[in-house]
């Protein structure tokens, strides 16, 4: 409870630290950064002076901080130069597209991850602890969207590659809409799982090989237990304590993967949004998804050790 | 009588990446029905090496070589599907460190009844049970069944441990060091324990310690291991009385000088020879005070000396008393 | 360096690493001489627009006409700069973070290391494309970019070490005789926290290297160089998957996952050699 308690804390003052961090990101930097913000092309002169007012832009810095942080709590983001409309709208809207494609693709690749990385943690120095370390490393090392456009222009034709379902098409059932959001969804899954199950992999195969070290793997195995068995009751399930955190630490190196994989397959989600925001210069767009995906990359932590603390009972108890 | 355990010419050696290590060099005993015999040396002298070895359970660098016949089977050549039900049913070890010994996020219930599932096709409840009683047997509460290995105090989970090691009746238990990390009083309760028990389940023991004193109240005879091999084998009376062997002078020397149990040996000057490769020659001889031009050339064989007594020394007609 | 040496000698994925970089490295610097063209050269002849490999372009040509080959070889030099430059801006920024937070302790600590943590939860992409923007799509802000979001990790491993250097005999010594904290930072934490910086910057420098692909392929990339990153996005936009020129993206993409991989390589032979709970392991089973 205590540990639980101080993990809290120091969350919450990880999120002050990060709304710092994007403050100051997007105001220190040369130019006239403040306005940037809500001086977008096209923007009415009502909203612009109404958001001016929010944001306190006429006062210190420091009032404009609290006033900034003060709304990000509330839930305004800002509004979208290209869209016209509320950032966590937008985001919101984007959000389920990302999850349908994203939440999918990783629990394969953790899943993938860590069979394969028993496998090689077992089979640690032989040819095929070697070969899978290759194969993992080895996509791990691709630039996701790159290996995208391979498999377009290898499958692009079996499956369907642009947006989330054929546009225009009418579905008659929902089972006809679920088989085509399918054959769209088959191929960027796929690029995503090849890419992302290396690093668990990688986790995975240490995490075990340092578990494996442990005596009390020898005091299973003089107790007559075989190969197998000591390592689904014992070995694996010490490993995975700490891997929830680590998968958890980790998310935050996923979300290049998934913004480009979106903007090659023209994927309508957050990692599409990102592109756009570049390419219009829609600035509170991107200090909104910053924001707003750090936030989520937070919660998670705070989750996967309350997690944590369920699973182990060395903390359980303490 | 038969023996319960007879290995011969026991030899492991450790392939490093750097280096070829040989832990033990050529050791042979035997353990009668009841027997508790006494495996005592500095640390590094092999005899968890060769404990271990007995078991099966040295990593993939370890190289073994040798038999053990237990209860006329050999076992060193076994298939390992094989061995691994000759383990704890018939042969099982009390291991140094028993907070490490023990899996941290299993309940002792578990780790006890594991065994009683796998090996005797209990039930999961009368696995459970059966912990219970062997734990009661231990003098612990069987309410502690559900705790976990850190919950317990470090005398309770060496004695959980070693309910742990009786659950299938070995024949044949190997406890090394099983007190070191106690205090003394824990040290004594746990040494009665296995007395006790060793009787009531009529198990065979060897028991690894570098603390002769201590085996001296156990052991009904105790090998002395010095480099790899044994030094001197005796029954406990005749080798306190008798010792033989320069090596077992000293150890004894240190400890009666002391007045008190000797924690350490390293009153003895000098130290074991590296053993990758072992010298040519008896290995104690750089800390000997009486060595011979044989000494250097070659190693010397265990010697019958008189009924249950031999020694490894060239020279021990010689050498006057002490 | 004993161990460190044992441990190339003995690792095919450290040899292999070895060889991969090096060859990478001898290309970067002699590059502008074995091009065939100018990269940036365009065509004279309509069929020498986006033409399919041949023997007088090897690997083709793109929608200019431009010569792809000396596209990859010219670009070899970017990526490595961006990717080592990055990589180095990272463990310095890192390493004084670390060493200052471990050495210190107390608050000074407990205020760096959430500083760390913030910025370990912020995606890092995201936070290069957001400086990125900002500041301009210079080579120079580029390595800034990547340099500022992958310090953390250098300043995690620094941190841990220097707790654990702080404590050693020489260093309560020297600190008894009247050392100050700087002078003990430099001579006795630094020395030995370096072996880790300089695994740690080998596997910055991979992630530098593909944060630099991410970061041009979504736009953000020196549009006056030619990275491999770059022509992986001049391919896209080109639309080369639809139209099947897959001479245009596929060289440059192999290039970055060999580099990316020879220094992981060496990164994991490094650590094997350096962290000695990898290396004690007995596995029984």
């Amino acid at each position: 409870m205590r540990y639980l308690l101080r993990r809290l804390v120091e969350s919450l003052v990880t999120v002050m630290l990060i709304l710092t961090v994007t403050f100051f990101l997007f105001r220190v930097i040369p130019g006239d950064p403040a306005r940037i913000l809500i001086r977008g092309p096209g923007i009415t002169r009502d909203v612009i002076e109404h958001y001016e007012r929010l944001f306190g832009l006429d006062k210190p810095l420091i009032v404009q901080f609290g006033l900034f942080v003060r709304e990000t709590f509330r839930g305004n983001l800002g509004i979208s130069f290209a869209y016209k409309t509320p950032v966590l709208e937008l985001l919101f809207e984007r959000m389920g597209n990302t999850l349908v494609l994203l939440v999918p693709a990783t629990l394969i690749s953790i899943l993938l991850g860590l069979f394969l990385g028993v496998l090689a943690a077992w089979k640690r120095g032989r040819p095929l602890d070697f070969a899978l370390q290759v194969i993992s490393l080895g996509f791990w090392s691709i630039p996701t969207f790159w290996l995208g456009m391979i498999m377009i222009m290898l499958l692009g034709r079996t499956f369907s590659t642009g947006g989330m379902v054929t546009a225009g098409a009418a579905h008659g059932s929902i089972w006809a809409y679920l088989a085509d959001l399918g054959k769209h969804m088959f191929l960027p899954a796929l690029t995503l799982v090849l890419i992302m199950h290396g690093q668990y992999f990688m986790i995975m195969r240490s995490q075990l090989a340092e578990e494996l070290t442990e005596p009390y793997t020898r005091t299973a195995k003089a107790k007559g237990m075989r190969p197998a068995r000591i390592l689904r009751s014992h070995v694996v399930p010490n490993a995975m304590l700490p891997i929830t955190t680590l998968i958890a630490l980790n998310l935050a190196t996923l979300v290049a993967g998934f913004i480009t994989i979106e903007t090659v397959f023209s994927w309508p989600g957050i990692g599409k949004l990102v592109y756009r925001a570049i390419l219009m210069r829609d600035y509170p767009v991107l200090q909104g998804i910053l924001i707003f995906l750090s936030l989520s990359i937070v919660l998670a932590n705070f989750l996967a050790d309350i997690l944590y603390t369920v699973l182990d009972p060395r903390i359980r108890y303490r | 009588m038969g023996e319960v355990l007879s290995v011969r010419d026991l030899r492991v050696v450790y392939r490093l990446p750097t280096a070829t290590v040989e832990a033990v060099g050529g050791v042979s005993f035997s353990l009668a029905p009841g027997e508790i015999l006494g495996l005592a040396g500095e640390s590094g002298c092999g005899k968890t090496s060769a404990a271990c070895a007995l078991m099966r359970i040295l990593p993939g660098t370890a190289e073994v070589r040798g038999e053990a016949f237990l209860e006329g089977t050999e076992i060193l050549g076994l298939p390992e599907d094989e061995m691994s039900k000759v383990r704890w049913r018939r042969i099982a070890m009390v291991f140094q460190n028993a907070q490490a010994a023990l899996n941290p996020t299993k309940t002792i219930g578990y780790q006890i009844a594991e065994p009683l599932q796998v090996h005797l096709g209990y039930s999961r409840r009368r696995a459970l049970q059966e912990a219970g009683t062997l734990l009661e047997r231990v003098r612990i509460d069987p309410k502690r069944l559900r705790d976990y290995p850190h919950q317990l105090s470090g005398g309770m989970r060496q004695r959980a441990v070693i309910a742990m090691a009786l659950a299938c009746r070995p024949a044949v238990l190997i406890a090394d060091e099983p007190t070191t990390a106690l205090d003394v009083m824990v040290q004594a309760q746990i040494i009665e324990l296995l007395k006790e028990l060793r009787d009531e389940y009529g198990l065979s023991l060897i028991y690894i310690s570098h603390d002769l004193m201590l085996l001296s109240e156990i052991c009904t005879r105790i090998a002395v291991m010095y480099a790899g091999l044994i030094a001197e084998v005796a029954p406990t009376g005749e080798l306190f009385r008798k010792p033989l062997h320069p090596y077992t002078r000293k150890l004894l020397g240190a400890v009666t000088k002391l007045g008190f149990r000797a924690q350490r040996l390293e009153t003895i000057p000098g130290s074991p020879p590296r053993l990758s490769p072992p010298p040519p020659g008896c290995r104690f001889a750089s800390r000997c005070h009486r060595t011979t031009e044989a000494c250097g050339r070659e190693v010397p064989g265990l010697e019958p000396v008189e009924e249950g007594h031999a020694v490894a020394c060239w020279n021990w007609r010689d050498d006057g008393a002490p | 360096m004993a161990e460190i040496r044992e441990a190339f000698r003995t690792s095919p994925f450290g040899k292999a690493g070895l060889v991969i970089v090096g060859i990478f490295a001898v290309l970067a610097i002699i590059g502008p001489y074995i091009a065939p063209y100018d990269p940036w050269k365009t065509a004279d002849q309509l069929e020498d627009i986006l033409a399919p490999p041949s023997w007088r372009h090897p690997l083709g040509t793109d929608e200019l006409g431009r010569d792809i080959l000396s596209q990859v070889i010219y670009g070899t030099r970017i990526t490595l700069i961006i990717g080592l430059s990055a990589a180095a801006i990272a463990v310095v920024v890192g390493t004084v973070v670390g060493v200052t937070a471990g050495y210190l302790g107390g608050p000074v600590d407990a205020v760096l290391m959430r500083f760390t943590d913030s910025f370990l939860s912020m995606p890092f992409i995201v936070l290069a494309i957001v400086i990125v923007s900002l500041m301009g799509r210079s080579l120079g802000n580029i390595i800034l970019a990547i340099g500022l979001v992958q310090w953390t990790q250098a300043a995690r491993i620094t941190r841990s070490q220097t707790l654990s250097i702080k404590e050693r005999v020489f260093v309560l010594r020297a600190r008894a005789l009247g050392a100050g904290p700087l002078y003990i930072m430099r001579r006795h934490i630094l020395p030995n926290v370096l072996p880790l910086v300089f695994a740690n910057m080998t596997l910055v420098t991979s992630l530098a290297i593909l944060s630099e692909a991410f970061l041009s392929f979504l736009g953000l990339g020196d549009p006056t160089k030619f990275s491999w990153g770059i022509i992986i996005r001049y391919a896209f936009e080109t639309g080369a998957v639809s139209i099947g020129a897959w001479w245009y993206f596929l060289p440059a993409g192999i290039c970055i996952m060999l580099v990316v991989l020879g220094f992981s390589f060496i990164s994991n032979t490094l650590d094997e050699a350096l962290n000695p709970k990898l290396r004690r392991g007995q596995v029984v089973i």
